[in-house]
C-alpha cells in the first residue's frame, strides 16, 4: 500500500467509517493525485467519494466545492458519468447554498432554475426543486413565498430523483410543523416511528423536531420518551447539528441543566463552527439558551469545554461566554438580514426566547 | 351504494410472498418447526415433547410429514386460525408467557412455497376425547375440512402433522439431504427433540444443543470445540472464542475473534437465533459498535426483532444487553492483558483500530491497552508504550495533509508527531491526559513546526530582505507567505506549510481558473468566511541547504525569481498539492528560463 497511489487511497477511503473526517481526507488525497495524473474517471469515483463523505462528516462546504467540479466534468463529457447520482447531490447542495450569507439572493435563484432545469427528465412535474424552493424560502426569510412554493410543492407529481421514503415522510412531517399542525405532524411520519421506513438520518432527525412541540402541547411523557429515543440516535452523530440544538433546548426548558451541558459540550466543538452559518446560528441560539439558563440560575462558572475563547482550561465564565455568543450570533444575523433582504431570521435570532427560535428555524 | 368485500387472490398473494417477505422457498422449514414448537410450548401438562419429520413417496410426488405433539386444533380452532390468512392463536397474555416465536399468522403459507396443497391432520391435547380433524388447503384459496375415520384417537396422540407434497420444480427442497441440512440450520438449538426420518434412516438434528453450553474436560478443549463450531458456522478459521453472556434480554453465546482485520465499512453481521430458533445471520445491532473484531452466534430469548429479521428494536433492553455483551469481550481482553499478554500482542497487531474504537469510548480499556496500540508517526509506526517512553508530551495533528508535510522535517530534528488523522486517534490522544497521570497532548500544526526552526539573527534579516520581498511578488497572487529559517534535513531547499483555510480557498480558485460564472460566484460565497482571515500558507527556504544559501548570494534578480518559481512548484508538486494552469506557467517559464541561462553560462565559457 502506498501513500502516493490513488487507488488504494482511494480504497483506504472506502475501507473508513462512513461518517469519518479520515474517510473525507483520503478520498480528497487520492482525487488530487488522480487529478494530477490526468485520469478523469478515477478523479471523478474519488471526488463522488469525497463528496459523500463531506456529507456525513459535517462538512457541506466541502460537499458543494466537489459537486461544482463533478458537474463541470459532467458538462465536459456528457455521457461518462452516472448523472442521477450527481443530480441528487446537487440538489442536496442547492438546499444548503441559502445557508451560506455570502452568496446573493439572485445567485441562489440562478442554480434553483439551473438544478430544476437538469432535474427534468427525473422529475417532470419538479415536485423536488418546489419542496427545495419552499426551504430555500424559508431560509431566505420569504415567508410568503414559502406558503407559495408549498403550494406547489404539494400539487406536483412525484418523479425519480424526490428522496427516501423515510426522507419524504419526515419532510411531510416538518411541513406540518412548519403549519403548526402537531397532529398531522404525527399522522405522516408513523411508519417511520414503528420502523416500516428508515434511512441514515431518518427517524433521527424526526423525533428531534417534535420534542419541543409535544411538551409544549402538555403531551410531557411523550416528548420525554422521544427525546430519550432520539437522543440516543443521535449522540453518535456530531453532524446533525440542528437536531442536537433541539435536543438541548428541550432538556433546557424542562430544566435538566445538567443533562443540556453535557449534551452542548459533546458537539460544540462542530456546531459552533460548522461552515454552513445558518445551521451554526440555530446552535448558536440552543448555546445561549444553555448559557442563559445558567445564568439565570445564579451560576457565574461552569466547568464546560467549549471550542475557542469561549472555555479556558475546561471551564467557561457564564456571562462573558454568553455575551461572545450573543455577538456571534447578531453578527450572523445581520449578514443574513442584508442578504435576505428581510428581517425575519434576524428577528428570530434576536428573540428573548432562545429556545422557541431553535423551536421556529429554518432547518429542514 | 352497497357493501362489498374485498375479494384477495390468494395465488397472486402467496407469489407476493414468496418474493418478498420471505428471502426464499427453504423458510417453509422454519415455518413448519416453529409452529411445532409454539404447539409444544402451548401445551402445560406434562408430556415428553418430540419433532418428527418424515420423507417418503406419495401418489402425487415426494412428501414431507412434520409430525408434533403439541397442542393440536379443534374443529373450531382449525375454521378460525387456518381458513383465515393473517390469523393466529398466539397473541394476547398467553402468548407473552409461553414465548411463541409465531404472532403473524402467515407463516403456514409458506408451504405453497414448495407444495399446491397442504394437508394437516390435528387432534387438541385440551380434551380427552379430541376428534382427528382433516384439513386440506389449497393454493387457489379453497379448503376442505373433515373428521378422519381412518385415523382414530387411539392411532393419532394429541398434536399435528403437517403434509406437504413437492411440486415438480420443487423436488429438490424436498430432498433428504436438503431437509436435514435445512432443519439443523434452523433448529439446531432448538429444544424439543428433532428427527428426521428417511426410510429406515433417522437423522438426528438437535442432539448435540448449543455447543457453547456443553461441559467440557479443560478450558483448552471448550476453547478447541468453540473454534471448531465457529469454523462450521462461518466457513472461516477464527483467532479465538470468547464465551458471550448477557441477563439483560437473555442473550448468550459465543463472540469469535477474526483471524484478520475487517473493512471498517463492512456491516456487522452477526448470527442470531431467536428462542433457539434461527433468525438471521445478518444481525447488525446486537452487539457494540467497536466490536467489529469479532463474529458472534448468539441465542436471544428476551429481545424483539424487527420486521426485517436482521436487527432488534432499538430499546433500553437492548442497549443493556449490548453493554453486558461488550463487558464479556472487555473481561476477555483484560483477562489477556493479564494472563496471556503475548496473545493480546497478536490480537492488537491485527485488531487495533477496533481496539483503538473500544479505548476511544471507554477510559478503563484505554488505560489497559493504549501501550498496545500501534500510531503512524513522524518516526515510523510505534506502540504507544515506545512513544511515552521517547516523551510524555504527545504531540499530533489531526490533518493528513500536515502530516505529511511535518513528518520528514520533524523525523530529521528527531522529533515525534503522531498522526491522529485515522478513525478513532484524534479523540484517543486527546483523551489521554484525563486518564494518565503524566502525559500531555498537544496539537500542532505545520506552522508551530516553524516556530521551533532556527530564526535569522537582525543581520541575516537585513542581508536577505530583498531576497523575500522578491519572494512575496512571485508568490503574491498564491495565498502563500515566505520565509526563511534555518532546519533539517539540510537536503530539503523547501517546506511547503499549508493552512487548511487557504488550502480551502485555493481549492475553490483553482476551480474558478476552469471558468464558469454561475459557480465561480458561488463558491466565492461559500468561501467566504474562510477567506475573510486571509490564511496563508508558507513557502519556507532553507538556510541550512547548500543551494539555498547560493541563491541568497546570486546578484541576478532575474536568476533569482527564477530559481524561486521553480523551487515553489517544486515544493507544491513533493507535497502532492494540485497545481493551478499558471503553477503550471510558472514552472513552464521558470524551467526555460533557467536552462537559457545554463546555455548563456556555457556559451561564455566556451568563448
Ligand atoms: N403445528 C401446529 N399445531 C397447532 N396449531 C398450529 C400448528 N401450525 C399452525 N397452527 C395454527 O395455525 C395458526 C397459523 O399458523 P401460522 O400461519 O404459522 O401463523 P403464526 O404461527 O404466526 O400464528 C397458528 O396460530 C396456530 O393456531
Ligand atoms: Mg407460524
Amino acid at each position: 500500500m502506498s501513500e502516493d497511489n490513488p487507488y488504494d487511497l482511494l480504497s483506504q477511503a472506502r475501507a473508513m467509517p462512513e461518517k469519518s473526517e479520515a474517510r473525507l481526507l483520503l478520498a480528497e488525497r487520492a482525487a488530487k493525485l488522480f487529478e494530477a495524473e490526468g485520469q478523469l474517471d478515477g478523479a471523478f469515483d474519488a471526488h463522488d467519494e469525497a463528496c459523500d463523505a463531506a456529507c456525513w462528516s459535517g462538512h457541506p462546504d466541502k460537499m458543494i466545492l466537489h459537486t461544482s467540479w463533478m458537474l463541470k466534468k459532467h458538462d465536459e463529457h456528457p455521457d461518462r458519468f452516472d448523472e442521477f447520482i450527481l443530480l441528487w447531490r446537487y440538489k442536496w447542495c442547492v438546499a444548503e447554498l441559502p445557508g451560506f450569507p455570502a452568496i446573493g439572493r439572485d445567485k441562489i435563484e440562478d442554480m434553483l432554475d439551473d438544478c430544476g432545469r437538469r432535474m427534468l427528465g427525473f422529475d417532470p412535474a419538479g415536485e423536488a426543486i418546489k419542496k427545495i424552493r419552499f426551504w430555500v424560502a424559508r431560509m431566505l426569510g420569504d415567508e410568503p413565498g414559502a406558503h407559495d412554493w408549498a403550494q406547489q410543492w404539494r400539487a406536483a407529481e412525484q418523479g425519480i430523483i424526490s428522496d427516501c421514503a423515510a426522507c419524504e415522510m419526515d419532510n411531510e412531517a416538518e411541513y406540518w410543523l412548519w403549519k403548526g399542525e402537531l397532529e398531522r405532524a404525527e399522522a405522516a411520519v408513523g411508519p417511520v416511528l414503528d420502523g416500516r421506513r428508515a434511512c441514515a438520518e431518518v427517524p433521527h432527525r424526526t423525533y428531534a423536531r417534535f420534542i419541543v412541540p409535544l411538551w409544549r402541547a402538555g403531551r410531557t411523557d411523550q416528548a420525554a420518551d422521544w427525546d430519550r429515543t432520539g437522543y440516543r440516535l443521535v449522540h453518535k452523530h456530531p453532524k446533525m447539528v440542528g437536531s442536537h440544538a433541539h435536543h438541548i433546548v428541550y432538556r433546557v426548558i424542562t430544566g435538566d441543566l445538567d443533562e443540556a451541558v453535557a449534551r452542548l459540550e459533546r458537539v460544540a466543538g462542530l456546531g459552533l463552527s460548522y461552515p454552513q452559518q445558518m445551521t451554526r446560528l440555530c446552535f448558536l441560539l440552543a448555546t445561549r439558551a444553555v448559557l442563559g439558563a445558567l445564568a439565570d440560575a445564579g451560576r457565574d462558572e461552569v466547568a464546560l469545554a467549549l471550542p475557542g475563547a469561549l472555555s479556558e482550561d475546561g471551564r467557561v465564565d457564564v456571562n462573558a461566554a454568553l455575551a461572545q455568543v450573543r455577538n456571534q450570533i447578531e453578527e450572523l444575523a445581520e449578514a443574513f438580514d442584508a442578504r435576505n433582504q428581510t428581517r425575519t431570521i434576524g428577528d428570530l435570532a434576536r428573540s428573548d426566547d432562545p429556545v422557541g427560535a431553535v423551536e421556529r428555524f429554518p432547518m429542514p | 351504494m352497497s357493501a362489498h368485500k374485498f375479494q384477495v387472490h390468494l395465488g397472486g398473494l402467496i407469489d407476493l410472498l414468496s418474493h418478498h417477505l420471505y428471502s426464499g422457498p427453504e423458510v417453509y422449514v422454519r415455518e413448519l418447526l416453529q409452529n411445532a414448537v409454539d404447539a409444544i410450548a402451548a401445551r402445560d401438562d406434562a408430556f415428553d415433547p418430540r419433532i418428527d419429520i418424515r420423507l417418503d413417496h406419495g401418489p402425487d410426488g415426494p412428501r414431507l410429514h412434520v409430525r408434533d405433539n403439541g397442542i393440536g386444533l379443534t374443529e373450531d380452532e382449525v375454521h378460525r386460525f387456518l381458513a383465515t390468512i393473517g390469523e393466529s392463536s398466539k397473541r394476547g397474555v398467553d402468548a407473552v408467557r409461553k414465548e411463541f416465536l409465531g404472532q403473524f399468522g402467515i407463516g403456514l403459507l409458506s408451504g405453497f412455497l414448495v407444495s399446491d396443497h397442504i394437508e394437516l391432520y390435528t387432534r387438541s391435547a385440551k380434551t380427552e376425547d379430541a376428534p382427528v380433524i382433516h384439513w386440506r388447503g389449497h393454493k387457489d384459496g379453497t379448503y376442505e375440512v373433515g373428521h378422519d375415520p381412518d385415523r382414530t384417537a387411539a392411532d393419532f396422540a394429541a398434536g399435528t402433522e403437517v403434509i406437504l407434497t413437492a411440486r415438480p420444480d420443487a423436488h429438490a427442497l424436498l430432498d433428504v439431504d436438503t431437509v436435514v441440512g435445512l432443519a439443523r440450520h434452523y433448529g439446531s438449538l432448538l429444544e424439543p427433540p428433532i428427527v428426521v426420518h428417511d426410510g429406515m434412516a433417522a437423522h438426528p438434528i438437535n442432539d448435540e444443543g448449543a455447543p457453547w453450553r456443553q461441559p467440557y474436560a479443560s478450558p483448552g478443549q471448550r476453547r478447541e470445540a468453540l473454534l471448531a463450531y465457529g469454523q462450521r458456522v462461518f466457513n472461516q478459521r477464527f483467532f479465538d472464542a470468547v464465551p458471550l453472556v448477557s441477563s439483560a434480554g437473555h442473550v448468550d453465546g459465543v463472540a469469535f475473534v477474526l483471524a484478520h482485520s475487517p473493512s471498517l465499512a463492512q456491516h456487522r453481521a452477526d448470527r442470531a437465533y431467536l428462542k433457539g430458533m434461527l433468525l438471521s445471520d445478518r444481525v447488525d445491532n446486537l452487539m457494540p459498535e467497536w466490536a467489529f473484531f469479532v463474529r458472534g452466534v448468539l441465542d436471544v430469548r428476551g429481545l424483539r426483532p424487527t420486521a426485517s429479521r436482521e436487527s432488534f428494536a432499538d430499546d433500553d433492553a437492548l442497549d443493556l444487553a449490548r453493554d453486558e455483551l461488550g463487558d464479556c469481550l472487555r473481561r476477555y481482553l483484560t483477562h489477556l492483558e493479564q494472563h496471556d499478554p503475548e496473545r493480546l500482542t497478536r490480537l492488537i497487531a491485527v485488531h487495533h483500530l477496533a481496539l483503538k474504537a473500544l479505548a476511544a469510548d471507554d477510559d478503563e480499556s484505554l488505560r489497559l491497552f493504549i501501550d498496545y496500540l500501534p500510531f503512524e508517526t513522524s518516526l515510523g509506526r510505534m506502540l504507544f508504550r515506545d512513544i511515552r517512553v521517547k516523551t510524555p508530551h504527545i504531540a499530533y495533528t489531526p490533518n493528513l495533509d500536515a502530516f505529511r508535510q511535518m513528518a520528514a522535517v520533524a523525523a530529521a530534528q528527531g522529533s515525534c508527531i503522531v498522526n491522529a488523522a485515522y478513525a478513532y486517534e484524534r479523540r484517543l490522544i486527546e483523551r489521554l491526559p484525563a486518564v494518565l497521570d503524566g502525559i500531555t497532548v498537544q496539537e500542532v500544526d505545520a506552522a508551530s513546526l516553524l516556530e521551533s526552526f532556527g530564526e535569522l539573527d537582525l543581520d541575516e534579516r537585513d542581508l536577505f530582505a530583498d531576497f523575500l520581498a522578491e519572494a512575496r511578488h512571485v508568490l503574491a497572487t498564491r495565498q502563500c507567505e515566505p520565509a526563511l529559517k534555518r532546519f533539517a534535513p539540510t537536503n530539503l531547499p523547501t517546506l511547503f506549510a499549508d493552512n487548511p483555510d487557504a488550502a480551502f480557498v485555493r481549492e475553490v480558485e483553482r476551480q474558478q481558473d476552469e471558468g464558469d460564472d454561475l459557480w465561480s460566484a458561488v463558491l466565492d460565497g461559500v468561501a467566504a468566511e474562510r477567506a475573510r482571515a486571509m490564511p496563508k500558507a508558507q513557502l519556507v527556504f532553507n538556510l541550512n541547504n547548500p543551494l539555498v544559501e547560493r541563491l541568497l548570494t546570486v546578484d541576478d534578480p532575474a536568476l533569482r525569481q527564477l530559481s524561486i518559481q521553480t523551487l515553489y512548484v517544486q515544493a507544491l508538486l513533493l507535497g502532492h498539492f494540485p497545481l493551478r494552469p499558471d503553477d503550471l506557467r510558472l514552472l513552464a517559464d521558470g524551467m526555460i528560463g533557467l536552462i537559457e541561462f545554463g546555455l548563456d553560462a556555457h556559451a561564455r565559457w566556451v568563448q
